[in-house]
């Protein structure tokens, strides 16, 4: 099961077939276990990504603090009855 | 890479935008956690047009094929009932964390001055957004659809003259037929996104010209710093996206959507029949109107009084305009919250009713 398989479908003729309302339609569904098993290795997956993601996110911002204020204030910002100005104090300690 | 980048960069200002994406930041503060249900909006919609086109590869409308594309699509083709259901629990997230959006921004004032176009912008995406969600409802072609889409067409004829001729044009006719299929499958692909993706360009170039707000209190106590949107916000921003995609496909792996019966119009009203979740906070108080005020129908004061808020939340900047200058009256600073307690209150009552 794949995603490469649903392009493969594209492949196959669209197929009309009359549907009988009294009978349960069918759902192309694995079993159960399966699905549980997929969704364990997605949710590790995602976890894995995010924990990379966080590492990422504080050496972002350690690096931009040690950056010389001077520099930070390259930035600039709309603030309201002003037009941009420079910006900043330093970050906050926290995300 | 090097001769890839020589190659754009002499036909592309390539420093110009690395210098704008350098010089890209974002307000950071105690409330800066709202500012991620934007891009989570963004991230969703890229879901819906991905798992949509997929979708279009099966469906097929028409009275006498929409309902068995989409039998078809959940029994025969690979993968076909999750690509479904990912594409209707996205469409449900997606209202979710636009309602999310748009009280936010009305909590922290993000309307003001300068902002007032975005904010009208994003008022017509979010009916626009309905508007898919609405449309959508009804290209399975299953009674639950019609009956929903039967209620829905009907209730502008309340409005007199101007509401039946809005109800036929969608209907194409006195009765919601094949017609009304076609109608809708056109709206849905084509006739919304014609709409929706120029706003959206227009609502994104205003955030970008003009920055995010920052909530009036921490602006007038600068407490607060500029954070770089690349990469410092923007792996903050991936992070929730992950999450985000996570929770949607679990919901289509656990709970598919289901297909429903055939629409059959000569089949009874199902039993406590409702609009979607994001319709409730509209069709609850509808219930409530007696049936008639002062000789006119409760149904067209409902309808009447529905118009009158929805378009003064439309042009709700021009109506706070002291915002900017913090001089919000008070009834008007209560009003976000009446809002929220309103729509969360009308929504769980028609959901557990």
């Amino acid at each position: 099961m794949s995603v490469w398989a649903w392009f493969l479908s594209l492949m196959t003729p669209a197929v009309t077939f009359a549907a009988t309302p009294e009978a349960p339609l069918p759902l192309l569904l694995d079993p159960l276990p399966d699905r549980l098993l997929f969704l364990v290795i997605l949710w590790v997956f995602i976890i894995a990504l995010v924990i990379v993601l966080r590492w990422k996110v504080s050496l972002a911002d350690a690096l931009f603090r040690m950056m010389p204020l001077n520099q930070r204030g390259s930035r600039k910002k709309v603030k309201v009855g002003e037009s941009n100005r420079d910006s900043i104090p330093g970050p906050p300690g926290r995300d | 890479m090097t001769r890839l980048r020589a190659w754009l960069g002499a036909r592309i200002d390539l420093e110009r935008i690395e210098a704008y994406m350098r010089s890209k930041t974002v307000p950071h503060h105690r409330h800066s956690y709202l500012y991620y249900s934007g891009g989570v909006l963004l991230f969703l919609l890229a879901i819906q047009v991905i798992t949509g086109t997929l979708l279009l590869a099966h469906y097929r409308p028409g009275e006498d094929s929409a309902f068995e594309s989409i039998v078809h699509l959940v029994s025969k083709v690979p993968m076909g009932v999750y690509i479904r259901s990912v594409h209707s629990w996205g469409a449900n997230l997606m209202v979710f964390f636009l309602f999310f959006h748009l009280f936010s921004i009305l909590l922290y004032q993000g309307y003001r001055q300068p902002r007032e176009l975005t904010w009208i912008g994003g008022f017509l995406l979010l009916i626009l957004t309905l508007a898919f969600g609405f449309s959508g409802y009804l290209l399975p072609w299953n009674q639950l659809a019609l009956t929903a889409t039967k209620v829905g067409t009907d209730a502008p004829r309340a409005l007199g003259p101007l509401g039946l001729w809005f109800s036929l044009l969608l209907r194409g006719g006195e009765d919601i037929t094949g017609v009304t299929l076609s109608r809708f499958f056109a709206l849905h692909v084509w006739g919304l996104p014609l709409l929706f993706f120029p706003l959206l360009g227009l609502h994104l170039f205003l955030i970008q010209l003009q920055g995010v707000a920052v909530p009036p209190g921490i602006e007038r106590k600068e407490e607060y710093s500029e954070l770089p949107f690349f990469p410092n916000f923007l792996y903050r921003d991936l992070s929730l996206w992950l999450v985000v995609f996570g929770l949607v496909v679990s919901l289509a792996v656990l709970f598919p959507w289901p297909v429903g019966e055939k629409a059959d119009f000569l089949a009874p009203t199902p039993e406590h029949i409702k609009p979607e979740w994001y319709f409730l906070f509209l069709f609850q108080p509808l219930k409530l109107f007696p049936g008639n005020i002062l000789g006119v129908s409760g149904e067209t004061v409902a309808m009447i009084l529905i118009i009158l808020v929805g378009l003064a939340a439309f042009l709700y900047p021009l109506i706070d305009r002291g915002a900017h200058q913090g001089k919000t009256p008070f009834w008007l600073r209560l009003l976000p919250y009446l809002a929220i307690i309103y729509f969360c209150a009308m929504t769980l009552w028609g959901f557990l009713s």
